[in-house]
């Protein structure tokens, strides 16, 4: 047989045999040992009842002490009258039926009395709560049902929350559709020998959820404070504020780290003279470009003061392209479009590579033309008239090249040829220029980096007091039951947009679960550190740090389940 | 049954209201078991 009996079996066994008890035959030594059946039973059932109750409210232990007054007085009273009665008739042998059938009754609640009176020297109010309550004497009384009431509502209410000094965290919403799974195994055996039930809701087992639950507001408000203390809200917006400066200064430094990067690689590849490559077929394109123009006089302003240089490119091609209808037997001509447009493939290609490269390729190749007009203009005819700065720039069109670039650019153009120095100078001097601008990004990042850990230190400092506090405070709380006016004056505390002048409450309660709660790591590192130090100073057991521990994280679910409330619901 | 009920304890599964009413049951068997052996005791 199993070494479990659910209760419910039990209690139908009981119940059954209490109905008719009066149609079985027992032999006494039946009735003796069904009597210390009983007597077993009814431990059992105290103790589960004992151990699965909430009584450290103050109302109830009161409630509680007028109950065990008032089975003391009934007691005395009945041991008055025993003794008047003792004067009355002093030999029992001569008394009725009647008389020692109230004799052994008496006996019974004597009995019970001392049995009472012995568990109020062992244990606690609560036990004794337990046991007036379950006497039957009082059922008369009105109070016994608001008693029994109580109990169980207190039983239902702690069935299944954890408790923090005997007090619970958050109990079941009445009509919230939550009930107890009767399911063995959603149940728990705690370590006291309690037991712990896993909720349902709709039907669905609901291990933890803030949903359907009732707070306890003053526990969850001393956490309230923890959460929006305003120091700890403005040390976390300025630490914020440093994040995002150490975020944009590396960014900086990331793009002057990439910006010399290709810088280098345009050296690397300067020195291999792949450009220089391109140039020969530029001047040749160039060259075989202006005897074309010259040789067809009509298109003589094609494309000389037009923008982009790449656009001299097109127009020619396009220019090929008519050609091409016009005469395709020209083979000369053929073969020109081929060059023509195995440079402008190489173009584009350089140009998708790095947009430095085809800065620099640009560069060249406008210069290239310019030295090949000239030297045209020589012999009649030119591709560009003569520019000065601004003339030079109008005619690139709109272009992001920068004030250094342009420089060169011109400098380049208005330059007989071609001087290879002259790229490797502007090569070299933006490599030292952005070695030197990584140095001094370098520093700042430093700097504010510096600042964030500072931030962060006063940060983490703030937060471990609060904890502290809030875990202090934890220990204090008397009320359990508040009103709900209270968790609503707590939502003001969530303007804080206005109050402490922070934009976005979500932001902010995000960021402060994101660092102290949510956080779960922090959070807990948090917690143990400081619950170290208050078993190392002497001020808690170890057995309450765990408890206190517990609590902490219940807590933190606690919030996360009402922030995702309050998101919910804006 | 009873040796059942004595050897095992009892673990887990109770309901909200039914440990309450068990304790209530079991007050009231125990009133009947000790009126029987009253009444046993005074037929010896």
């Amino acid at each position: 047989m199993s070494n479990t009996i659910k209760i419910d079996k039990l209690y139908d066994i009981i119940h059954d045999m209490k109905d008719n008890i009066d149609n079985c035959e027992f032999s006494k030594q039946e009735l003796l040992e069904f009597q210390r059946c009983l007597d077993v039973l009814e431990e059992h059932v105290k103790t589960m009842i004992i151990e699965q109750s909430l009584l450290d409210n103050e109302q109830l232990n009161k409630d509680i002490n007028d109950a065990i007054n008032k089975l003391k007085n009934k007691q005395e009273i009945n041991s008055q009258n025993t003794k008047e009665k003792d004067i009355e008739i002093p030999d029992i042998l001569t008394k009725s039926k009647e008389e020692r059938d109230l004799e052994r009754k008496e006996k019974i609640k004597e009995r019970e009395v001392k049995e009472l009176e012995e568990l109020l020297q062992k244990s606690g109010n609560v036990e004794n709560f337990i046991k007036a309550i379950c006497k039957e004497e009082l059922k008369s009384d009105e109070k016994y049902q608001q008693l029994v009431d109580r109990c169980v509502t207190c039983f239902k209410r702690n069935g299944y929350i954890q408790t923090m000094d005997g007090k619970p965290l958050f109990s079941i919403k009445e009509n919230s559709g939550l009930d107890f799974d009767e399911n063995e195994s959603t149940k728990k055996i705690l370590s006291n020998g309690g037991t712990k039930f896993t909720a349902v809701y709709e039907n669905k087992p609901k291990t933890v959820s803030f949903h359907g639950y009732e707070p306890n507001y003053e526990l969850i408000d001393k956490y309230g404070e923890l959460v929006i203390d305003p120091q700890l809200l403005r040390e976390l917006y300025e630490y914020t504020l440093v994040t995002d400066e150490v975020a944009s200064e590396q960014s900086e430094l990331l793009d002057i780290q990439s910006k010399l990067g290709d810088m280098k690689y345009v050296k690397e590849n300067y020195r291999e003279s792949k450009f220089l490559e391109v140039d020969t077929d530029i001047q040749k394109l160039i060259s075989e470009t202006a005897e074309y123009i010259n040789l067809n006089k009509q298109d003589e302003n094609i494309p000389a003061k037009d923008n982009k240089f790449i656009r001299i490119f097109n127009n020619i091609f396009r220019k090929k392209q008519i050609e091409k209808e016009n005469n395709n037997k020209n083979v000369q001509k053929k073969y020109q479009k081929n060059k023509i447009d195995t440079i402008m493939k190489n173009i584009q290609q350089n140009r998708e590579e790095s947009p430095i490269n085809y800065e620099l390729i640009y560069t060249m190749y406008y210069t290239l033309a310019k030295v090949s007009t000239e030297d045209k203009e020589e012999k009649g005819y030119g591709l560009f008239e003569k520019l000065d700065k601004n003339a030079f720039i109008k005619s690139l069109g709109e272009n992001e090249f920068d004030e250094k670039t342009l420089d060169l650019m011109y400098t380049l153009s208005c330059s007989d040829k071609i001087e290879s120095t002259d790229i490797q100078k502007y090569i070299e001097d933006n490599i030292q220029s952005l070695k030197k601008d990584m140095t001094q990004q370098q520093l700042k990042v430093a700097k504010v980096m510096g600042k964030k850990n500072d931030k962060w230190s006063e940060l983490s400092n703030r937060t471990k007091d609060i904890v502290r506090q809030g875990i202090y405070s934890g220990k204090d709380i008397k009320n359990i039951f508040k009103t709900k006016e209270k968790i609503q004056e707590k939502e003001k505390y969530f303007d804080v947009e206005q109050t402490y002048g922070i934009d976005g409450i979500n932001e902010c309660t995000a960021l402060i679960i994101l660092n102290i709660l949510e956080n779960c790591k922090n959070n807990r590192e948090i917690t143990q550190e400081t619950l170290q130090q208050l078993i190392e100073q002497g001020d808690i057991t170890k057995d309450q740090s765990q408890e206190w521990q517990e609590t902490a994280e219940q807590i933190s679910r606690i919030w996360q389940g009402k922030l995702k409330n309050i998101d919910s619901e804006r | 049954m009873l040796n059942d009920v004595n050897e095992h304890k009892i673990q887990g599964g109770q309901t909200k209201k039914s440990l309450i009413e068990l304790y209530t049951d079991i007050q009231i068997l125990k009133k009947q078991v000790a009126s029987k052996l009253i009444e046993i005791e005074e037929e010896e």
